[in-house]
């Protein structure tokens, strides 16, 4: 989705504000809503083709301090069982509960 | 599936009503024993994910429960949320006048398109004789094109305020993600101005429409907001707040909710039933709120009111198509003033940190009282939801209605009686999500 928030000129609410966004995991459609009302994406589109959400995961837990169980929450919305999406949660979660 | 008895009707799915439930009646004798309203959609579950979520969370999630009034599920969750952690409450942080302008703003253009959209797509048909607003529009073009400029001015609002017309996303506990300017909301003034006339034409047309008798006593139920909380200009019809009244003289505060009202479950709907805790059924919606709060109507509004036929209470539930173009109207002009008055809050959001306990909420969805009760742990994570619809509520009045409404219109051939059952259920609007196709009705009787 992040192609469509420069397309918008809306600054990054990821980068500028630390506010986190799953716009680069996410498909396109929406016209970047949410970026546009200062708010990060929350994935309602599902996964974008090829996502990385591990590395979007990684840079969410060195730069903005996210916790693990806020991860698994970010991830596991209204398509928590989007392969890719359901993978990045577990990745999360402590073990006894991925089994 | 549904059982055989000598006499049955069995409407085995609801046309031009939100969602999925069929209707099931067995005579005998000459006497109407029982009137079920089976609601067969399959439970969602919503309560049960919220658990685990944290606080901030309900306003997305809850919307998705409709898209004809997600901002009702927004904003009941968010008052249940904010009064647990003292926001707005008498001796918690006061909510800025903007962002209470700009919900009761946004609950406008919720009302506006879900009123619209059921008096003239859905319930409109019935009166006018046609099976669906496609047939309907081949004859009566002119009303069908206004009715779907009526709603497009309701979801413009919910598109500039809330980010999004079907589940809005700009909502949050606190408040905005992110406050319109004024500029952005007197763009929509014009419009809003050519929609409140169109309404006042739309309510005096649908006065002159011919009423089935059927006049009924229910116990009524809405909120009503305190008087000395209205801002200065606003007469205070309920929409986003208010104290729990009923028509048998209950006057009190949503948190005092359970002690008055709980939920049952029945054998024949996946929908529970919303009860009285003397067992009464009672009615929410824009009669119950009407019958309660005609004193909270602007005078114009109030007169119109009186000029259309609803001059004291409405207890023919035929004529809620007439309560709910009362209500578009004042929608548009609440809109109105709302937009005069608009203060644009200097930050769109209040800070909420997360209390532990359980909260309460409720506001006027379209369809009546939404109710809300969340509780949370020390961390702000929910451990337990509770969220009671109008038509859950409505159910149990519904067919007690339409046993005395068939008892009365027993001597009707199957077609007649069919669809004036089917109106009759539309009446009350049921919300059970979306069906299209007609159905199919079998009467035995001997």
């Amino acid at each position: 989705m992040c192609v469509e928030c420069k397309l918008r000129g809306n600054l990054c609410v990821a980068g500028a504000h630390g506010t986190p966004c799953l716009g680069p995991v996410t498909q396109a459609g929406c016209n970047a809503r949410c970026p546009a009302f200062d708010r990060g994406c929350y994935g309602c589109f599902g996964p974008a083709e090829s996502p990385n959400a591990a590395s979007l995961a990684a840079w969410l837990e060195e730069e903005l301090a996210m916790e693990h169980p806020d991860l698994v929450r970010l991830f596991r919305s209204f398509n928590a069982d989007a392969p890719a999406f359901r993978r990045e949660s577990r990745r999360h979660e402590p073990e006894e509960v991925a089994t | 599936m549904s059982h055989s008895h000598d006499r049955t009707i069995s409407v085995e799915a609801l046309a031009r009503v939100e969602g999925e439930g069929a209707m099931h009646v067995e005579v005998a004798d000459g006497r109407v024993e029982q009137v079920q309203l089976r609601i067969y959609e399959p439970p969602r579950f919503f309560e049960a994910m919220l658990r685990g979520r944290t606080y901030l969370e309900p306003p997305d999630i809850t919307a998705r429960i409709c898209g004809i009034c997600p901002v009702a599920y927004q904003l009941s969750a968010i008052n249940a949320i904010e009064s647990l952690c003292g926001i707005g409450t008498p001796d918690g942080m006061p909510m800025p006048d903007g962002i209470r302008q700009l919900r009761r703003l946004l609950y406008c253009g919720e009302w506006i398109e879900s009123h619209v959209l059921h008096i003239f797509l859905l319930h409109a048909p019935d009166f006018l004789g046609y099976q669906g607003a496609i047939e309907m529009a081949a004859d009566h073009r002119d009303l069908v094109e206004m009715a779907l400029r009526l709603r497009k001015a309701g979801n413009q609002l919910l598109e500039v305020i809330g980010g999004r017309a079907i589940h809005p996303i700009n909502v949050r506990v606190g408040g905005f993600h992110r406050a319109p300017t004024r500029t952005e909301l007197q763009e929509m003034v014009p419009e809003l101005l050519w929609g409140r006339e169109a309404a006042i034409a739309a309510a005096r047309l649908v006065a002159g429409v011919e009423f089935p008798d059927l006049d009924q006593s229910p116990t009524f139920a809405s909120l009503r907001p305190e008087q000395d909380s209205l801002p200065p200009g606003a007469t205070g019809y309920p929409i986003e707040d208010g104290r729990l009244v009923t028509n048998s003289g209950l006057d009190v505060p949503i948190a005092a909710w359970p002690e008055h009202f709980h939920e049952e479950h029945v054998e024949h709907s996946t929908a529970l039933h919303g009860r009285m805790t003397d067992g009464g059924t009672y009615l929410v919606g824009p009669a119950a709120r009407f019958n309660l709060n005609a004193d909270r109507l602007p005078a114009e509004i109030a007169d119109l009111a009186a000029e259309v036929g609803c001059a004291e209470a409405v207890t023919n539930p035929f004529r809620s198509i007439v309560v709910r173009a009362i209500e578009t109207v004042y929608a548009f002009d609440e809109a109105l003033r709302l937009i005069d008055a608009y203060d644009r809050p200097e930050t769109p959001a209040v800070e909420v940190r997360p209390v532990a306990g359980t909260g309460h909420g409720a506001t006027e969805a379209p369809r009546g009282i939404l109710y809300h009760r969340y509780t949370l742990d020390e961390e702000g994570l929910i451990t337990d939801a509770v969220i009671v619809p109008p038509p859950s509520q409505n159910q149990p009045a519904i067919e007690e209605d339409l046993l005395e409404f068939v008892q009365a219109h027993l001597h009707l051939d199957d077609d007649a009686l069919q669809w004036q059952c089917e109106q009759a259920i539309r009446n009350y609007d049921p919300c059970i999500s979306c069906s299209t196709h007609f159905l199919d009705l079998t009467v035995r009787r001997r």
